[in-house]
């Protein structure tokens, strides 16, 4: 409104300027020519000043209007979901979600469970954000599978790039591809690995990157879980201690083809004593989410298997990416105090698992893969496309057959290969498919094998 | 026994961690949040220290430095800027910031000498060659037809030392009727075509855009115009009486304390009063402190009569409430657009 009135005055003003001349001339006729000339360049004058007025005054005004705007918070969209931040970034709520809708056949079904079905896998709207800079966090629940699971609800006290501290429930840092993003998985279902290591626990941790990120550091206490799971309180008053170091060695090295080479170990300790109503004991499952193993359980104190001391887990892990390529290999052995009746025995199990892959239109990534040219009609984009391949085993320890676990219900060992096609359509979009084929040693009724396990998981993947 | 090996075991870890994550010795750096006109001030005060500071302490620093009006600034400090000092045009936005964000204590003007302000100003008119409008006094910008240049008391700190000049003067011409010095004063914002945000801006609007007859501003700032115009553009016109003006320094506690730069930010200070410090502020036609060194810029700066705020205003905390404030005289007599 204002700009408008100005813009009416500087036409105004134009105006009178052309006009000018025209008055001056009629007051010519009869007023002395240097009075009338003076008076002339003494309007001139007056006009020039009253114009640059305008001008300065505008220029102000769009000055103020540019300054308040910095000051205006930003509604952002974008592929990563939807943001608003303050003004100076230092606060900031981002809008985020993951929905995994999958299609589980099984061929050749063993008659062991196992139903064809449609499932939605992981179904996670989340909210993440920072306030004072400083203050960083993730609330973050999981809808999927008909339940409803609190995955992630962390603060994050950013004190520096180096050292941070993580205060709530998250993903306790032991596992490799457990810790990769759900969002960013090769295949539909992780590994065997990752029935050996804890998912979410709650407990504090530092961590952060030092050497400008060459090294990557984790270190904490936590509540303790069973492999494989996730709790939101302890059960007893003994904690788990846990840490990973992981280390791109390369990274700031000019050897390109080596940037992409990460490595590094991760382990925990602690304890943990379950009873005959929570033996805090796991149960391992196939690729195709079909339970194959789990610890003798009645409900009474004879006839069920319980954590009754240490635990601990130790895993070398690496990757590798370079272009196209990719590479993941990560060994975990894992630990447990086992007591059933008056029985008790160290349970060491250990697992471990090759995953190769090769994407086309678009550089290969441990977190999320990018196409260049995502898929548009007009563009002529196709996304990118990778192929992968995986093998990965899991061995029960022989120690816990039959006092602990019935061999004739649970397997002693699962190997699974599997071969996958994913179409990464965009930044958000997915579509993955794979094949894995599981045999077992044991598990199955009267001393024979399980029935081997052929699983076609597809997936279809949204995720901002 | 084994219980405490390994927490033995964690600890050892955890310190290690601890050690490696400590934060990688960093350039001192020092931030001055300061007001419109003295970015020339500051360059070269900054170049020096950093170079009389390496000389001492064998050690690099990085002094940097932020300018606007003196309200927007300490604005600023308030919601959050980190200003390890603050070198502000007047007491009362230094107070704000004690006052508002509890960044330092209220007694912070005691800190150093002369109440913390190393060197002193006054306000002064620029006028164009030749003094068209024969501007001598206050009292010729209340005139019709006169121009004036001043920024907006609201935002800057020079303006409010502007306006509280022009109401002394009406006072001390009115037998202190603070009811004709409002009066003088409506008249003089009559005349005000441009109101900029800061000191520096109102310079700008008055030397570059070439808007108004009178520019009334900071003689520090009147002399570098000068100066940089070569001396064919503009002449200088003190008024009879003006206001001391004292633009105060602080080190902001709680900001200091975090960087862990007290040390720094309090030899910064200090040097600003020694003869080296005072030198450079004499040579920014700042007037100095020291008795020495303003003996021998006296040429520079012409005698006058200058009343101060606490006598004249009853000090920094009362003129900003009778003045400045929403509702306050300012607000009363100044009503943008017409």
């Amino acid at each position: 409104m204002r700009t408008q009135r100005l813009s009416f005055k500087l036409a105004v003003l134009a105006g009178l300027t052309a006009a000018l001349p025209q008055i001056a001339l009629a007051k010519a006729k009869s007023q002395p020519q240097s009075s009338v000339i003076q008076q002339y360049e003494q309007r001139l004058d007056e006009l020039e000043q009253k114009t640059k007025v305008l001008e300065r005054n505008l220029e102000l005004k769009e000055e103020a209007e540019k300054e308040k705007a910095k000051e205006k918070p930003v509604v952002k969209a974008s592929t990563s979901g939807i943001s608003i931040s303050s003004a100076d970034g230092n606060n900031e709520i981002r809008f985020r979600g993951l929905i995994q809708a999958d299609a589980r056949f099984y061929l050749d079904r063993d008659g062991q469970g196992a139903v064809n079905t449609f499932i939605l896998r992981r179904v996670r709207p989340y909210i993440e954000g920072k306030f004072a800079k400083h203050w960083e966090f993730r609330i973050m629940p999981d809808f999927g599978e008909g339940k409803v699971v609190l995955q992630d609800a962390y603060i994050d006290s950013i004190v520096y790039p180096q050292f941070k501290i993580r205060v709530g429930k998250y993903k306790e840092p032991i596992g490799l591809e457990r810790l990769q993003s759900a969002s960013n998985l090769v295949f539909p279902e992780r590994g065997q690995t990752v029935n050996l290591v804890p998912n979410r626990d709650l407990g504090v941790m530092l961590f952060g990157d030092i050497l400008e990120g060459i090294l990557t550091y984790q270190i904490g206490v936590f509540n303790g879980v069973p492999d494989g799971g996730s709790a939101d309180f302890a059960l007893n008053n003994s904690k788990d201690f846990g840490g990973r170091l992981f280390a791109h060695p390369f990274k700031k090295t000019s050897v390109e083809a080596a940037k992409g080479l990460g490595i590094g170990v991760s382990g925990n300790f602690g304890s943990a004593n379950g009873n005959e109503t929570d033996p805090q004991l796991p149960s391992y499952k196939s690729g195709g989410q079909q339970t194959y193993f789990k610890y003798i359980s009645d409900g009474t104190v004879a006839g069920t298997a319980i954590a009754d001391g240490t635990r601990w887990r130790f895993s070398p892990q690496g990757y590798y990416y370079y272009k196209g390529f990719g590479l993941l290999g990560e060994y975990v052995i894992s630990s447990q105090r086992v007591t059933r009746d008056v029985n008790s025995a160290d349970i060491q199990n250990h697992a471990w698992q090759v995953a190769g892959s090769y994407v086309i239109g678009a550089d290969n990534s441990y977190g999320q893969i990018k196409p260049r040219k995502p898929l548009g009609w007009k563009k002529g984009g196709t996304g990118a496309f990778q192929f992968a391949a995986r093998y990965s085993e899991l061995t029960v320890d022989k120690a816990a057959f039959p006092i602990f676990a019935d061999p004739n219900k649970s397997a002693q060992k699962a190997k699974g290969w599997a071969v996958g096609f994913n179409w990464i359509i965009n930044d958000n979009a997915k579509v993955m498919t794979s094949f894995e084929q599981t045999h077992f040693d044991g598990g199955g009724a009267g001393g024979t094998d399980r029935k081997t396990e052929n699983a076609l998981i597809n997936r279809y993947q949204l995720n901002f | 026994m084994k219980s405490s090996r390994r927490s033995a075991t964690f600890l050892t870890f955890l310190a290690a961690i601890l050690f490696a994550c400590s934060p990688t010795q960093k350039k001192a750096t020092l931030l001055n949040v300061s007001y419109d006109p003295t970015r020339e001030l500051y360059s070269e005060i900054n170049a020096a220290f950093a170079k009389q500071w390496q000389a001492k302490n064998a050690e690099t620093i990085e002094l940097k430095q932020s300018h606007g009006g003196s309200g927007k600034q300490a604005r600023s400090v308030i919601d959050g800027l980190q200003a390890d000092v603050v070198t502000l045009a007047l007491a009362y936005d230094i107070d704000s910031i004690s006052e508002k964000a509890k960044l330092l204590p209220a007694d912070w003007q005691k800190r150093l000498p002369n109440n913390s302000t190393p060197f002193t100003s006054t306000i002064v008119f620029l006028v164009r060659k030749g003094n068209p409008k024969a501007i001598k006094d206050w009292a010729d910008l209340a005139k019709p037809g006169v121009a004036v240049i001043t920024p907006n008391p609201k935002t800057s700190g020079g303006a409010r030392w502007n306006y509280l000049a022009a109401w002394g003067f009406a006072l001390k011409q009115n037998g202190n009727d603070s009811a004709k010095a409002k009066e003088f004063v409506a008249n003089i914002f009559k005349n005000v075509p441009v109101l900029d945000t800061g000191a520096r801006g109102s310079t700008t609007t008055f030397a570059e855009r070439g808007i108004g007859d009178v520019l009334v501003t900071w003689e520090n700032e009147a002399l570098l115009s000068l100066k940089e115009a070569g001396g064919d553009k503009f002449e200088i016109i003190v008024p009879s009486v003006s206001i001391l003006a004292e633009p105060p320094v602080a080190l902001i506690d709680k900001v200091v304390d975090k960087h862990g730069t007290r040390a720094l930010a309090q030899a910064y200070l200090e040097f600003l009063y020694t003869p080296e410090g005072q030198e450079i502020a004499a040579k920014n036609f700042y007037r100095p402190r020291d008795t020495g060194v303003s003996a021998k810029y006296a040429a520079q700066f012409p005698d006058l009569t200058l009343f101060n705020i606490d006598e004249t205003f009853g000090g920094w905390a009362k003129a900003q409430a009778a003045h400045f404030a929403d509702g306050g005289t300012f607000d009363q007599i100044y009503q943008p657009g017409k």
